[in-house]
């Protein structure tokens, strides 16, 4: 009966034991390979939070590069650079914040402390990925003492300023790499398990639609009892921790 | 001895508790798969609002309760719609996945549109 509403010829042990074996190797990984997906979406949002920071950080960097660029004109009066150096202050407080209060899962990303971190993105032991983020702090940066009160001190805060700018470029490049490479590990764990899966003979690129396409063919050709039959594994504990 | 008052997350929770003990398999599996759809449709929000934590979030959602169904499938009792199934949710993982590290909008409004299609098909065969 099941072999007819299947569509399949082996539905037992017996019926092939090279498919049925197959098929509970597929059991197991879809489980380690379930959790690595997760691994990976969290990694993806601590990389989408510190770029955010670091982004944040870049911008109240390169104001401070402009007023430094505007305190280095003999033009200006003290009262003027005077006003300027209370708004690079400001910034630099600014970006103190953002440093110490940019975090994921309590964790803080850009105070020089996210170090050495492992990430497990695939199923092996070996799948990690060992990730660190430069520290963004003003005093990091060799910010903490910029000062433009005399035309000469601003001169040496655009150099300050300007080599600021270049390390906070870097942490972002070093963020963005990080992503990237979460994007391929995700990529690679897909054709790993496909490959592995060995049902299918060919595997292009990933179609979506195509694959939702065969899906609810194949629903239609079942039931919905079917389908239920096919999460029989599902469980009520399970799920409800699902639902928050 | 006076009874703790709950708080309003433990009263919805307890509430599904309740709820879910009495589902069977089927009304489950439309539980989650409309639960999902709101997590893909708070993950475009998330990205329309520019709210990167919402995202994360929803994300993280999204992705638990995709890795549960795809370990709830059983490869013997149904093995090709279990396969046709464990496609679709390894499909939807990567497209969870892209949508989240590019930000883009798009790829979880069409994750709405393919699962929305999928409960359809559900109740279609439910109700022939």
């Amino acid at each position: 009966m099941l072999q007819v509403s299947t569509g399949r010829l082996i539905n037992r042990a017996s019926d092939g034991p090279a498919l049925s074996a197959m098929l509970s190797r597929l059991d197991a990984e879809i489980r380690s390979s379930a959790q690595a997906s997760r691994n990976i979406g969290d990694a993806m949002s601590l990389g989408a939070v510190a770029d955010a920071g670091a982004q944040s950080v870049t911008e109240n960097v390169q104001r401070i590069r402009e007023l430094s660029v505007q305190a280095a004109n003999d033009t200006l009066t003290d009262g003027d650079r005077q006003a300027i150096q209370q708004e690079i202050n400001s910034l630099r407080s600014g970006i103190d914040q953002i440093a110490s209060s940019t975090n994921f899962n309590q964790r803080n990303l850009l105070d020089g402390s996210f170090t050495n971190q492992n990430i497990q993105v695939g199923t092996g032991s070996a799948d990690s990925v060992n990730v660190s983020i430069g520290s963004l702090t003003s005093g990091a940066l060799g910010l903490e003492n910029i000062d433009v009160s005399t035309s000469a001190n601003a001169r040496a805060a655009i150099t300050s300023s300007s080599d600021a700018l270049e390390t906070t470029l870097s942490v972002r490049s070093q963020v963005g790499s990080f992503q990237n490479s979460m994007e391929s590990t995700a990529s690679n764990l897909m054709s790993s398990r496909i490959q592995s899966s060995a049902t299918r003979s060919s595997w292009g690129d990933t179609d979506f639609a195509e694959a939702s396409t065969n899906l609810q063919m194949s629903l239609l050709r079942s039931s919905t009892s079917l389908a239920a039959l096919a999460h029989y594994n599902a469980s009520e504990n399970s799920i409800l921790n699902l639902f928050r | 001895m006076t009874a703790r008052k709950l708080l309003p997350r433990e009263v919805a929770r307890t509430y599904k508790q309740v709820e879910i003990a009495g589902f069977g398999k089927t009304d489950l599996l439309v539980t989650i798969y409309s639960t999902l759809i709101t997590q893909f449709r708070r993950s475009a929000l998330a990205i329309e609002n520019n709210n990167i934590a919402a995202r994360g979030e929803a994300v993280s959602n999204a992705l638990e309760l995709i890795g549960e169904l795809r370990q709830s499938l059983d490869f013997h009792k149904a093995p090709e719609l279990a396969m046709n199934l464990e496609d679709f949710y390894m499909t939807a993982t990567q497209t969870v996945l892209k949508g989240h590290r590019h930000a883009d909008r798009n790829s979880f409004l069409q994750l709405v549109n393919e699962f929305s299609a999928v409960v359809t098909a559900f109740e279609e065969s439910l109700n022939s």
